[in-house]
């Protein structure tokens, strides 16, 4: 699980619903890093993902925000494999340090120097 | 900063004599600093390149809708920032969210369509600590 991919929530929380975030709900990672456990998700219209869809000055009217929600990493599933590669990751990194963890592989948050964060995996606070 | 003589008062009690009236704060150093207002040359965007790939990944097909092409990537890109730069230097800007990491903005910025008619749209950015303006999603929404 990495930047740029997508992702669905597994969960209900208060603090996501304080954002009109639910279950079930698909969005994209856009955060470079993994701040206290979370990633940034950015969820857009719907109807950007429509096949055939055509935006029209009438549509956009009622086109959704993008909504932006901070997700704890075990509350999320990924739907869809993104584009970024390491070169994509490492631009995202504030100070572009590779030092900062950014993905998740096999239950283990991991950095881009292929360090671990945690001891047992998918116990994020191991 | 002038103080009334009764906080002065309530200050020489708690403190005792020694208290230093600082500009708004006892005992504090704080004092004003005038910052010369940015112009749109000095402000840098930070605009990681995943997400110019993902804008036109996730929402080429609305830009077409807005009279842009395919190959009209680079001429998107500038009349985009152009529009965010110029947003703002003028403060036409709502803050989403500030916590220790920064603070959250939409921009409310006037871009011009490749068919020459303007929308209003929203861009939305992170003011980090050391003052850059990082990008979180370069076309939010109409507004």
């Amino acid at each position: 699980m990495q930047v740029y991919d997508k992702v669905k929530v597994l969960k209900d929380r208060d603090e996501y619903k304080k954002y009109d975030v639910y279950k079930g709900m698909i969005g994209t990672i856009i955060s470079g890093e993994i701040r206290d456990n979370c990633f940034d998700i950015c969820f857009i219209d719907p109807r950007f993902y429509v096949e055939n869809f055509v935006w029209t000055d009438e549509n956009m009217k009622t086109m959704q925000e993008d909504n932006f929600c901070t997700i704890k990493i075990e509350d999320l599933e990924v739907v869809e494999k993104g584009f970024a590669d390491e070169y994509i990751i490492l631009k995202e990194l504030p100070k572009k340090n590779p030092k900062w963890w950014c993905k998740v592989e096999e239950g283990y948050i991991l950095n881009l120097l292929g360090e671990k964060k945690n001891k047992i995996p998918y116990d994020y606070n191991s | 900063m002038n103080y009334s003589l009764e906080f002065i008062q309530s200050l020489l009690k708690k403190f005792g004599l020694n208290a230093i009236l600082g500009l708004y704060h006892p005992y504090c150093h704080c004092k004003e600093l005038s910052i010369s207002k940015p112009n749109e040359n000095q402000i840098q965007l930070v605009v990681p390149p995943g997400k110019i790939d993902w804008l036109f990944k996730d929402k080429m097909k609305w830009l077409i809708s807005m009279g842009y092409t395919e190959n009209d990537k680079d001429l998107i890109l500038t009349n985009l920032y152009q529009s965010c730069k110029r947003a703002y230097c003028q403060g036409n800007y709502v803050i989403k969210e500030h916590n220790r990491y920064g603070v959250k903005i939409t921009l409310n910025i006037d871009f011009v369509g490749g068919n020459g008619k303007i929308y209003k749209l929203k861009s939305s950015y992170t003011i980090s600590p050391n003052g850059n303006l990082k990008n979180n999603t370069l076309i939010g929404s109409d507004q």
